[in-house]
């Protein structure tokens, strides 16, 4: 059987795309990249990468990949992955989200589709048992018509955080196109997550086909006796959480249902911890060899969420509730901020991620 | 109590006829007089429940009339000057005002205050309260059959519905179904490409809002939203330990209960009532109120200021890019104030009013 050459290109968060992929059968990491030197010897040495790069261009032109993982900042996620879809590879894996804009987005999901690359998008949350379970019970009808999912994140940014969150939500009722996007963006600090504009806080009411609502927010705190990333949905025959096992870690969740129709599976349902990147190496290889049809991180996919994320900075910026698909193809919070619409109230620029640099290796 | 039935005047031909059936209906109030600018309307008004008084001009006829409760039925940018002018040089013993309570929080807040200081009790005309299918969720909520509860969720109840129109009657029969809590904070986003108007008041083409009430219950809820799919006037209300379930339209008295483990759903039939019925109660209340038979009048003026306050504030979010915290600062209307900004510039030209020819009382 083919063993898969994988390389990756980024190396704070994508140590983790490197650890998955070594512990992956199929899959091997013929090398990495990164532009921080020291970084690069200590993530190739912990793994025993050979190719070791610090320009892309270089890595992609002698190694003959057949995976490129790009695990830099969001911002780059489009440029590496044009880049990497003209060499002959199989798939990429850009990290989440896909880009800050909804055209980047599209011309990466074009770009990979002309090229006959599957393109991948690193929602790792996806393979969580609980949110398959939902997922499931949710198709089979027990919570009947599902109507709406609250879900909201305390800390993070929508692009960082939020972003998991409502792919998660779109997961949850099956991968239906959202319809249309109304939300609100405050950023009255000079917030950046990893170099890039960032709100203080946002929330949005998202449409989705079948008329069910996302109502979404972040960095606004806790409310209701409902924990920090619980999803909670309610459907015209019954009501299910997906609400972290343990709400220090949001790796591992649990299930509670109030069916109106199976009763039998309203005893809670505990949640196991998922090795996320082994997850998603695992399935890519499935994948690659034709054993399955989809990989739930398919980009596919992604571009729903893309649209609600961009929709809802396009909201905030229009004053109008966006339809999908977005006409505007810029970013959207960037846009609002050069024109003045979100005006700096209490000076200081600040990064909600710089110090953790190399401190984390999980999905989120 | 007076042996005498109390003697109220409306003013308003227009939403002042819920409230001259509410009157003729209970039998402690006498129906004195009736006001209205236009002499049409004022004839039609006043030959339809066979008031004899008729006025053209709102003084003259407090001042004639000396009324003990007085009905404000005219658009809301003239709730306040009516009511403050009625409170301040008349003293009735109570006022209703149309809901909204007024244009702006300042607005509100100075009714507010020309009541208290002039002993007059003051209602707002949200008879939703006296809806039993209210009262029954409220009642449920408060034995806790659903847990606590986590978030309620209110989709577009009718087409050209209005945050001032008819969100108003949603957000205040929402914290009477909650057991009125303070409302804390909204954050909220409005749209306005059409020049558009309720009774000459300008009006949203649509919105979205959050709002958190004191205890961390969180709200949401869509005005004039294309549904896409999701039933008119869907109602949800999501606890720890269930869900209540309100249908709206034409199932609109149906209450639909499931609790952790309980077997199914539970289908609760609130009667029949509707928005006339509760007009009757609300003002037979009032008149009780105003007498001093009862201490609280579940219209009063206190709960309704903070309908207000979220109103507003779902304005203001819009126009500041924030998560507000009421009360608000800003004590005038945040949406006139974006409109005169130029922040929320109309692309689709022509002035229209989503509800000025119709004969349809709210």
């Amino acid at each position: 059987m083919t063993t898969y050459r994988a390389g990756v290109i980024g190396l704070n968060l994508g140590q983790s795309h490197v650890r998955g992929f070594d512990e992956a059968d199929g899959v091997e990491v013929a090398a990495v990249c990164d532009i921080d030197e020291a970084r690069l010897e200590e993530v190739a040495d912990q793994y025993d990468v050979p190719g070791r790069y610090t320009d892309a261009t270089a890595m992609l032109e002698t190694e003959s990949l057949d995976i490129v993982s790009v695990t830099t900042p969001a911002a780059l996620h489009p440029m590496m992955t044009l880049l990497a879809a003209r060499y002959p590879v199989q798939a990429i894996i850009s990290e989440k989200p896909l880009a800050n804009s909804m055209g980047e987005a599209d011309a990466m999901l074009a770009t990979c589709n002309a090229a006959g690359i599957k393109l991948l998008c690193g929602y790792q949350g996806r393979h969580m048992r609980a949110f398959e379970r939902a997922r499931g019970l949710i198709a089979d009808g027990a919570i009947g018509k599902p109507l709406v999912v609250k879900v909201s994140v305390e800390e993070g940014g929508l692009l960082n955080q939020g972003s998991h969150l409502i792919d998660r939500s779109l997961y949850l009722l099956g991968d239906p196109e959202p319809l249309w996007v109304l939300g609100q963006v405050q950023r009255e600090t000079d917030r950046y997550e990893r170099g890039y504009y960032c709100e203080d806080l946002c929330f949005c009411i998202a449409a989705v086909e079948g008329g069910a609502r996302i109502v979404y927010d972040n960095d606004i705190g806790p409310g209701g006796d409902v924990g920090n990333r619980a999803f909670v949905v309610t459907g015209d025959d019954g009501m299910l959480i997906v609400e972290p096992s343990d709400p220090a870690i949001s790796m591992s969740y649990g299930v509670q249902l109030i069916s109106g129709n199976r009763e039998d599976l309203n005893e809670p349902w505990d949640g196991v911890a998922t090795n996320f990147m082994l997850e998603q190496a695992n399935e890519l290889v499935a994948w690659l060899n034709g054993d399955i049809d989809d990989h739930r991180q398919n980009a596919h996919h992604a571009i729903k969420s893309q649209s609600i994320l961009m929709g809802l900075y396009e909201s905030a910026r229009t004053h109008t509730l966006v339809q999908v698909p977005i006409q505007t193809k810029l970013a959207p919070l960037e846009a609002a901020i050069n024109e003045g619409s979100l005006k700096v109230r209490y000076p200081g620029a600040y990064d909600i991620r710089r110090p953790l640099v190399y401190a984390k290796d999980k999905v989120d | 109590m007076s042996a005498q039935p109390l003697r109220a005047v409306i003013v308003g031909g227009h939403i002042g006829r819920s409230h001259a059936m509410g009157y003729l209906a209970s039998d402690r109030i006498e129906l004195a007089a009736v006001c209205d600018i236009d002499p049409n309307t004022l004839e039609e008004f006043g030959d339809e429940f066979d008031v004899e008084n008729r006025y053209t001009d709102y003084e003259t006829m407090l001042r004639e009339e000396e009324p003990d409760l007085v009905s404000i039925g005219t658009p809301q940018q003239l709730h306040a000057s009516m009511t403050i002018l009625a409170a301040t040089r008349y003293s009735p013993l109570a006022i209703v005002s149309e809901k909204p309570m007024a244009s702006s929080t300042g607005e509100g807040y100075a009714m507010l205050a020309a009541c208290e200081r002039n002993g007059v009790k003051l209602a707002i005309g949200h008879q939703g309260r006296w809806m039993p299918r209210h009262e029954t969720v409220r009642q449920l909520i408060s034995d806790g059959a659903i847990g606590q509860v986590i978030t309620a969720f209110a989709g577009p109840p009718k087409p050209d519905a209005g945050l001032m129109n008819i969100a108003t009657h949603q957000l205040n029969y929402w914290q009477y179904m909650l057991g009125d809590p303070t409302p804390l904070w909204v954050l909220a986003n409005v749209q306005r490409q059409t020049d558009r108007y309720e009774r000459g008041w300008p009006a949203e083409d649509l919105a979205g809002l959050l709002v958190e009430f004191e205890g961390g219950i969180r709200l949401s809820m869509e005005s004039d939203t294309p549904p896409e799919g999701l039933e008119r006037d869907l109602r949800v209300i999501t606890g720890t330990e269930g869900v209540i379930w309100l249908a709206g339209g034409t199932a609109g008295n149906v209450i639909r209960l499931l609790r952790h483990g309980a077997s199914g759903w539970e289908t609760i039939e609130a009667s029949e009532a509707e928005f006339s019925d509760a007009r009757t109660l609300e003002l037979d209340a009032l008149a009780a109120w105003a007498t001093g038979e009862i201490d609280e009048h579940r219209g009063d003026a206190n709960l309704a200021i903070h309908t207000l306050e979220i109103l507003m504030g779902i304005y203001e979010s819009t126009r500041t890019h924030s998560l507000v915290r009421l009360p608000l600062k800003t004590k005038g209307s945040p949406l006139t104030a974006m409109i005169d900004a130029g922040d929320l510039p109309v692309r689709y030209p022509g002035h229209y009013d989503i509800r000025h020819k119709s004969a349809t009382p709210d």
